[in-house]
């Protein structure tokens, strides 16, 4: 056997995978498009905007991502989920955020995994198929807390008072439930280890509000 | 707080029972990885020893079978722990896990490849060295155990290609160690060309071949990126000393005694 002979497989093997994953990658780029349109329509948020319009544009662009992910499901094969997760794992995880805030504007609810699961077109659990994995919807909560902190602040100086307080309880409620979790050293501890800091932001808010005897 | 009625439907007990459920699946999860974790440390552990058993085997002793013999045992020895690896990752897909038995795996891989040449040396020459190079398919046959439950299925440790080339590049540290141990009794050889050394130059340089190419085409992270790169660079460093060492063989071997000659050639080398 020669050199050539015997690497020859793993030289169109590599190839193979290159193609494979530049394929992949550009169906990613799309969904970052995606998120890039969604965090222009979340931006009013802060400017007073009407929130069913938010919420109703936001979901025109998810609609795309869902297609996007349509794709992606048709790129891939059973078997090649988690050889490919890390490529799209990071704006499943905005995405995620992006659901859940649009899900908050509308009802005050937090979303589940399911409902997230859903709005993007793929399945919430792991024997389904493509789905949501734990990490990147848990992440997209502590996005949502980061933003909701930044939102309560704007929120007063819109002159809505009563806002920071639902935002209060319902971080809250996101903090005691991470509370629950054993978390290990990765990215996802990390962020959860702003959470606090989140929360820090929104109590301060909410301090000034009820010290000034406003919402009495 | 009147208004904040809206917000009962999210109680406190839904968020603990949803979360409850969060923390199963992520401590299952992160326990399984941790089983892992420790098997492949003690694969890691092996493999070196079968690498330094390796380089204790003495060429010219007839014991050559005798210690290829214990070997093949540690070898085995491994792989029943690689399969308890492979049955723990039976029902999940291994690429979830692919860190948590990477480093175990690529020694294994690094301690095959080098019993492989050192059994397997004296049938070939230099000219066909790359037959035992050991190949990507043979590490996926030794990956492939027997279901106990049910014999007539295999159970497979599955891993990407970066894996085998990672593992197959660290083989190059050893073989030039070899090389220089071995450029003594090389020269008593004849035909130097038909020498240990010279076949531990040759299988490097194939390998150093391959491998170059291999590290512009493998498409890979940031970070592995930088790691396939210092393997290529290591690679590149022993390709070196193992010529140095038959360019001295070939140039100087008629001048001086081999020990003498031995000296000479470590002195080089450590530079």
């Amino acid at each position: 056997m020669s050199e050539g002979e015997l690497f020859s497989d793993i030289e169109s093997c590599l190839g193979d995978e290159h193609r494979f994953k530049d394929k992949v990658r550009d169906v990613v780029q799309d969904l970052e498009q995606c998120y890039r349109a969604l965090e222009v329509v979340f931006q009013g948020m802060h400017r007073k905007k009407n929130k069913t319009s938010i919420c109703s544009e936001g979901r025109i662009v998810l609609d795309d991502a869902k297609n996007k992910y349509k794709q992606l499901i048709d790129l891939l094969s059973d078997k090649q989920y988690y050889r490919y997760l890390h490529l799209w794992q990071g704006v499943t995880g905005k995405l995620s955020y992006a659901s859940c805030l649009i899900v908050y504007l509308e009802s005050n609810q937090l979303a589940t995994r399911e409902t997230v699961a859903e709005m993007l077109g793929i399945k919430a659990n792991a024997e389904n198929g493509f789905h949501l994995c734990l990490d990147d919807y848990l992440c997209g909560l502590l996005f949502l807390a980061g933003e909701l902190s930044r939102w309560s602040v704007n929120c007063v100086t819109i002159g809505d008072t009563k806002e920071p307080l639902r935002i209060f309880e319902f971080v809250g409620k996101i903090d005691s439930g991470f509370r629950l979790l054993n978390l290990k050293n990765d990215f996802l501890r990390k962020r959860y280890d702003g959470l606090k800091y989140d929360m820090k932001r929104i109590e301060q808010v909410v301090y000034d509000l009820s010290i000034r005897g406003i919402n009495k | 707080m009147a208004q904040d009625s809206d917000l009962q439907d999210v109680s406190a007990n839904d968020v603990n029972e949803l979360f409850g459920a969060f923390r199963k699946e992520l401590d299952a999860r992160y326990d399984l990885h941790e089983k892992v974790v420790k098997i492949s440390r003690d694969v890691t552990i092996e493999s070196k020893r079968l690498i330094f058993l390796l380089h204790r085997i003495d060429f010219t002793a007839e014991k050559l079978e005798n210690s290829l013999q214990q070997a093949k045992e540690k070898h085995l020895f491994i792989l029943e722990k690689l399969k308890k690896v492979a049955v723990l990752l039976k029902d999940v897909d291994t690429f979830q896990f692919v860190r948590a038995f990477s480093a175990g795996l690529q020694e294994f891989i690094e301690a095959t490849a080098f019993m492989f040449f050192i059994e397997k040396c004296n049938e070939v020459n230099c000219e066909n060295i790359c037959s035992i190079i050991l190949s990507m398919h043979q590490v996926t046959d030794f990956l492939s155990f027997s279901d106990e439950t049910d014999s007539s299925k295999t159970v497979r440790l599955e891993f990407p290609v970066e894996e085998y080339l990672l593992g197959i590049a660290d083989v190059t540290g050893e073989m030039m160690r070899l090389c220089i141990n071995s450029s003594a009794s090389s020269l008593g050889q004849k035909d130097l060309s038909k020498s240990l050394s010279f076949k531990l130059t040759a299988y490097v340089q194939a390998l150093h071949n391959a491998f170059s190419i291999f590290v512009h085409i493998v498409d890979v992270s940031q970070g592995l990126r930088k790691h396939f790169d210092e393997k290529l660079r290591t690679m590149t460093a022993n390709v070196k000393k193992c010529e140095d060492v038959c360019y001295t063989l070939r140039l100087r071997g008629h001048e001086m005694p081999h020990d003498i000659l031995k000296a000479t050639l470590m002195e080089a080398t450590e530079k």
